[in-house]
């Protein structure tokens, strides 16, 4: 039997014997491959220089020798780069030391974090769902936070939050002080737990979550919006830093609507100028996600949820009595409110745009909540801008043709 | 017109890329409300508008007269609505509520190395590529040329969106519901394309066997080792004997290890075989 040959090549990414690719140069000029290969043979060395030559014949260099050495180095190196600021290097690397000991706690802790660094979101929830199914007793609050925030970028926010909650249930528990201290955590997991609560739900759902950390009443109100506000462009910042466009488009779209319910709904914005500044922010916003939509190759479809809301509407405003006067129990009063929220859930989707439209051209009421940049607000306007956003969304949809020619009446420029 | 769709998606890029939203400014004046007498609901009439009398609004009954005109304009106004507005029956996307992206990794099998399109090779280890009918194949073909190729305004997918649109093509695969429309008609494959994408399937399935392999390579050596550690204390075999067999365990690890590199390297090359055969008629 003889001992394996550790010998290097920089162009071969097979990691049983002969593996690492390069990865650039160090800091120092000196270059990866050179320092891992020195690294390795230094560990043969003292294998073979350094045990006593009676135990020689008896000493191998076994397959999980070679890849406890080889992903100690990977991960070693790792933590040089991540010291440097080389986020996407240390994410590399530590990726490697993964190949070699995916069943190392440390290692899969470290992936963990350089993943998230690195904005590799799906690293972050394996690396993290590799812990909590094997390795639960080194679980820690930075993980779960980690974990929770990477399924919110991506989008599950039933599962975000669940891990959320389970993360707070365990650091309130007072068992795990060590790897869950409350004085750091406390308030960062439950402003995201309120995030999730929003994003699976309502405005009052983030109320009603997390009653006790908050006071009640104004406070509470402002603070929560505030929150939101903050996490959700968080994440849909992530999303779109890394070039996620499903994801952020997701996750942005749903920032337009709180901030559209910010403005229509709950007048957080103020009048006149602020009511100007956050109405036109928003506006912009919409349309940028309108263009994220149109440059997709594939296109995602609404939310199933919205198509719930949207199909709900429409089936009122056919099958039941408008009352003529909009009063704020009747039924298309309601169908109203849900074409509204529908559009800012799904600003990119062509068809509720225009079914508002229509709806605001011959109802001819002011509604009486803002829109947009505007309060009051007028029908012929939110006619006008609910069929530019319809026709710019999907230019050759089923209702592009109609919408077009209501827009040139109303002597309109037509999106192309 | 594709030149001015380009310009507007360039257009609309740009707003995007100016629009980062800080509304901190706007904080100090969080929760003004506009003064109640701007909320007053619109139908109500001021027929004592003296504020030395009452400043509160009083209301009278409309007429007769005045409420037949309301009602002949209600019913036109809903027939109008009703006759230019979207059906519910147009409406065919899915209720159905999906979960979304996030999953916990490819099969268990370390990410990153085998790269995003490891998650197309789990639909064929729950349906063989053989058993899969041809529409859900196109739907499935349809959102993997997509990924493997930049759009036509030049941008390329990143990892991240492969990932999303290769676990799409997964569920395509076994005919499940999508987050993404397909309009497959449109992306035909032509029958010696399906032979060649059916044969794309087969292989990744393959692969992300040979990687499952790996793993259940790497659960085995502490078992045997310990097994033969025990062996060698119960004085059952040699050390000679332990140690040809801790060199055959490492052996089959390092076999494994081998074979699985290569299913990865596999796997990472399926967009350029995609684009293959994409140009394949």
């Amino acid at each position: 039997m003889s001992c394996k040959s550790t010998k290097h090549d920089e162009n071969d990414h097979n990691y049983t014997n002969k593996p690492m690719p390069a990865l650039g140069k160090q800091p120092n000029g000196k270059s990866l491959m050179k320092h891992i290969y020195e690294h390795v043979l230094l560990t043969v060395f003292s294998i073979v220089i350094l045990v006593p030559a009676e135990c020689q014949s008896t000493t191998e260099v076994y397959a999980w020798d070679q890849n406890q050495s080889s992903g100690q180095a990977w991960s070693d190196k790792s933590d040089e780069f991540a010291k440097n600021g080389d986020s996407e290097q240390a994410w590399e690397a530590e990726a490697q030391a993964v190949q070699f000991l995916p069943d190392d706690p440390l290692i899969l802790r470290d992936f963990c974090h350089r993943s998230f660094d690195a904005g590799r979101y799906r690293d972050v929830v394996w690396s993290a769902r590799q812990i909590k199914d094997n390795y639960d007793w080194m679980m820690s609050a930075p993980v779960m936070v980690e974990w929770s925030s990477s399924l919110g970028v991506l989008g599950d926010y039933k599962q975000a939050s669940q891990i959320i909650r389970e993360a707070i249930q365990r650091m309130n528990s007072g068992t795990e002080t060590g790897r869950f201290p409350a004085a750091e955590w406390s308030t960062y997991m439950h402003e995201w737990d309120i995030t999730f609560a929003y994003l699976m739900g309502d405005f009052g759902d983030a109320l009603a979550a997390d009653a006790s950390v908050f006071p009640s009443g104004n406070a509470k109100h402002h603070a929560v919006y505030g929150i939101l506000l903050q996490h959700i462009q968080e994440i849909g910042g992530m999303a779109e830093k890394h070039n996620m466009r499903y994801a952020a488009l997701k996750s942005q779209s749903y920032l337009n609507k709180l901030v559209r319910e910010g403005i229509e709904d709950y007048y957080l914005y103020g009048y006149d100028a602020n009511l100007k500044a956050a109405g036109a922010s928003s506006r912009e916003l919409t349309w940028k996600l309108i263009g994220w939509y149109r440059s997709m190759p594939i296109k995602p479809v609404p939310p199933p949820e919205a198509v719930a809301e949207y199909k709900k509407a429409l089936y009122i405003i056919q099958n039941q009595s408008s009352s003529g006067d909009f009063s704020h129990d009747s039924p298309w009063f309601e169908a109203e409110k849900m074409l509204f929220d529908v559009t800012r859930r799904v600003p990119w989707w062509a068809e509720p745009h225009y079914s508002l439209a229509i709806l605001a051209k011959n109802t001819n009421r002011r509604p009486s909540n803002n829109y947009y940049d505007q309060w009051p607000a007028d029908t012929r306007n939110i006619t006008a801008q609910e069929l530019l956003f319809c026709v710019g969304a999907n230019p050759t949809g089923p209702d592009a043709s109609a919408a077009k020619k209501l827009l040139k009446k109303m002597k309109q420029p037509i999106p192309q | 017109m594709k030149t001015i769709n380009s310009l507007l998606v360039l257009v609309l890029l740009s707003q995007a890329a100016r629009a980062q939203i800080d509304f901190s400014p706007l904080d100090p004046w969080r929760g003004w409300r506009p003064p109640v007498e701007h909320r007053q609901p619109v139908n109500t009439q001021h027929v004592n508008s003296n504020p030395s009398e009452s400043s509160t609004p009083v209301s009278r009954p409309f007429t007769e007269k005045e409420l037949e005109r309301d009602r002949q304009a209600k019913i036109k106004m809903e027939a109008s609505v009703r006759h230019d507005m979207d059906k519910p029956e147009s409406v065919t996307w899915s209720e159905i509520t999906i979960v979304a992206g996030g999953s916990s990794g490819f099969g268990n099998i370390p990410p990153s190395e085998p790269g995003a399109f490891a998650a197309l090779a789990l639909a064929t280890r729950q349906t063989p590529a053989s058993a899969i009918p041809t529409t859900d194949l196109n739907r499935a073909w349809a959102i993997l040329s997509a990924a493997a190729k930049a759009d036509a305004y030049g941008n390329t997918v990143s990892d991240e969106d492969a990932a999303f649109l290769a676990e799409q093509a997964a569920i395509a695969a076994q005919g499940g519901a999508l987050q993404v429309a397909v309009d497959e008609p449109t992306h035909p494959l032509s029958a010696t394309q399906e032979q060649l994408f059916r044969g794309l399937l087969d292989d990744a399935g393959k692969n992300l066997q040979t990687m499952t392999d790996e793993r259940q390579a790497r659960a085995n050596v502490d078992q045997k080792q310990r097994e033969i550690a025990q062996a060698l204390k119960a004085g059952n075999i040699t050390p000679a004997e332990a140690g040809a067999q801790k060199q055959t365990v490492s052996d089959d690890l390092n076999k494994a290890q081998k074979k699985s590199a290569g299913a990865k390297e596999a796997i990472k090359s399926v967009p350029k075989t995609i684009v293959y055969i994409l140009k394949t008629k």
